[in-house]
């Protein structure tokens, strides 16, 4: 099987509720790439990144550039057993692992397809039916976050992220967490998710001001330093996001002891070849996953549940319906959120086949 | 400004440091000119003294490499970067067939680029320890030289893998390396390669400035920074434009005489292009 036609389109993905989060990030409207990989076998593989504006090294305008340049790998390869493509084009262009990411994915349903299986059989198998979702509460009044939560609650989520910092008062963060977690009660998972935006003291004055609760604090500061610190001072479980991004990364934030959990977002890793290796590692080291990606619709999501519901239920902590919080949906027969648990999709590779309608007009076509 | 364009920059895209470099670069020669010095003086001080060029020797049969350092010689460069990492007996033959060769005085590194495992690593630099040879990047990650590090003691050079400002640090605390090679565009331009200077500097680790590659250009911004580092401190910085058949430039910025850099005192880089060389720019904005 040969790769002969790279497409790639920008859809613009508008939030159900705007999203704010620390330092002036906002997800209202943003556009996500989808690429689709054709073969001379007739089978089209397809991915999808979507980077949040401000929040990692990426950008979706800058996936059309890259896959322009790594074209000339990627037209005529074989994209059965993706690694294998993977690793020459890591060596031909270094870096940019958000836009190799949708490659990635495009790769592993083509190998699935081509396999004729579900893509989480080729990642270990499913391990169980459905899996539990976690919320995420953008950063508003204390009050309306707690509505939120209670909302979510009523629908059956059992796992709530509240995000702080957006207006820089570490007091109303405070309040955020203390009256989120009341919101739920007892035993729901709470955590508190500053994305980077915290200084040091901040966050340590309000996880210490919160110690009391049942509360997990979410990449706080910069560094995985200031984050170990913070883990230290308060004596709260820590899940890291943007500073856990590759091998060397994890290890180095369970060195620290600050990985009690960690979000393992497709693009952030570079693909599902990557997080399928940041998965393995942290089963060994037993933090807790959040299987995501930045945002997206129903490719990413897809994506990340076929990587999902391979890990032990043990050791999954949650993942996320990403298509659920924004429009358009891509395709509608991925699985939505029901009892606060979601299912992986159906059917062959992937299991997506995006409507045409609702990709519009490419913005660029290599073949 | 330059910090305050970093942190915009910083917040509306993370990364991407190669091309915010050009950015920090057009800031530092902005500032320059508007107080009429030279960048190397905003940088903390013009030391009177050039920066010895380096060359870059490509890898293969020893005498092949003695003989692109000798084409050097002969322009007056008196620092090499020999380029090893193929089959590790035969690096073992190539480090020690130049070693004899060199002159008193010479500056060689080699440079492995990542090439090595760190069992290959062990053994070339054990085989050579006699030598006290320096090696740069011998490793592919920092982990890799910090292991590196444990079971050698030929003095290491970190590259590649000295991105940030905290892996600096971390290079500094753990004594992983005791030379920084710092690419401007890798670390993001001179904003964020002068902290790394000064943590080199407070550990006493030398410094290796380079461009990735460009015209005199980048060779320019280099040798501001590398002349604003006390001589004790600096190893080398590369040179890319005798490797160049056009000259965006001519006439102006630094130039190799001898085999050392030296820049004037025109304030701000110094180096303004001739915008026809240039031809037409692929996109402004405004």
């Amino acid at each position: 099987m040969k790769i002969t036609t790279i497409t790639v389109w920008l859809v613009p993905l508008t939030s159900h509720q705007t999203y704010y989060m620390a330092d002036g990030k906002t997800c209202e409207t943003v556009e996500t790439a989808v690429v689709r990989l054709e073969t001379d076998s007739g089978l089209a593989g397809w991915g999808e990144v979507c980077p949040i504006p401000h929040y990692l090294p990426a950008y979706a305008r800058g996936v059309a550039p890259a896959l322009e340049e790594m074209a000339p790998v990627l037209l005529g390869a074989d994209p059965v057993g993706p690694e294998a493509l993977m690793d020459r084009l890591d060596h031909f262009l270094p870096g940019h692992d958000y836009a190799k990411s949708a490659v990635d994915t495009a790769l592993w349903d083509l190998t699935a397809q081509a396999a004729g299986l579900p893509l989480y059989a080729l990642l270990g198998g499913r391990r169980q039916q459905t899996m539990p979702l976690y919320h995420s509460i953008t950063c508003v009044a204390p009050d309306e976050m707690a509505r939120m939560a209670r909302d979510a609650y009523a629908t059956g989520i059992r796992q709530f992220q509240a995000k702080l910092g957006a207006d820089a008062d570490w007091r109303a963060d405070v309040e955020r967490l203390i009256k989120v977690r009341e919101a739920v009660g007892d035993g729901p998972l709470v955590y508190g998710d500053w994305n980077c935006g915290a200084s040091r003291l901040d966050a340590t004055r309000t996880g210490r001001a919160v110690a009391r609760l049942d509360i997990m604090l979410e990449q706080p500061c910069r560094t995985l330093d200031e984050c170990a610190a913070v883990r230290a001072a308060t004596g709260l479980p820590m899940k890291i996001d943007e500073c856990g991004h590759d091998t060397a990364s994890l290890l180095t934030a369970h060195e620290l002891g600050c990985m009690d959990a960690v979000a393992i977002k497709l693009s952030k890793f570079g693909g599902l070849s990557a997080s399928r290796r940041a998965r393995d590692l942290c089963l060994h080291l037993g933090a807790k996953m959040c299987i995501e990606d930045t945002w997206g619709s129903d490719v990413t999501t897809a994506a990340l549940l076929h990587l999902g519901v391979s890990i032990n239920p043990h050791n999954l902590m949650n993942v996320c319906d990403l298509s659920g919080y924004v429009s358009p949906r891509l395709d509608e027969t991925v699985p939505v959120r029901k009892d606060g648990r979601i299912a992986p999709p159906d059917g062959i590779g992937l299991g997506v086949a995006p409507d045409p309608d609702r990709l519009g007009t490419p913005v660029v076509e290599l073949s | 400004m330059n910090e305050l364009v970093e942190r915009a920059m910083d917040l509306c895209l993370p990364g991407h440091l190669y091309a915010k470099a050009p950015v920090d670069l057009a800031c530092w020669d902005i500032m320059g000119k508007a107080s009429g010095l030279p960048i190397a003086d905003l940088l903390g001080g013009k030391r009177d003294t050039g920066t010895p060029a380096a060359s870059s020797v490509s890898s293969g049969d020893p005498d092949y490499m003695m003989g692109i350092i000798n084409k050097y010689r002969e322009q007056g460069y008196v620092a090499h970067s020999a380029k090893v990492g193929g089959n590790i007996e035969k690096d073992i033959d190539r480090i020690r067939h130049i070693e004899a060769n060199r002159k008193p005085g010479e500056i060689i590194l080699y440079d492995v680029n990542r090439a090595w495992t760190r069992r290959e690593a062990g053994i070339v630099m054990n085989a050579v320890a006699d030598l006290g040879v320096t090696f740069e990047q011998p490793g592919e990650t920092l982990d890799d030289i910090a292991e590196i590090r444990k079971v050698t003691t030929s003095p290491i050079s970190v590259d590649e893998t000295l991105v940030t400002l905290q892996d600096a640090c971390r290079i500094a605390r753990d004594g992983i390396a005791d030379v920084f090679g710092i690419k401007l565009n890798r670390v993001g331009g001179l904003t964020r390669a002068r902290r790394m200077r000064d943590v080199a500097l407070a550990h006493g680790i030398q410094i290796f400035v380079m461009a990735t590659g460009g015209s005199v250009m980048a060779d320019t911004e280099a040798a501001h920074l590398a002349q604003s580092v006390p001589q004790e401190f600096i190893q080398a910085s590369w040179s890319c434009q005798d490797m160049l058949t056009v000259d965006v430039a001519p006439g102006r910025g630094c130039r190799t005489e001898n085999g050392i850099l030296t820049i004037d005192d025109t304030p701000g880089l110094g180096c303004d292009p001739d915008e026809a060389i240039l031809g037409d720019p692929v996109a402004v904005y405004e």
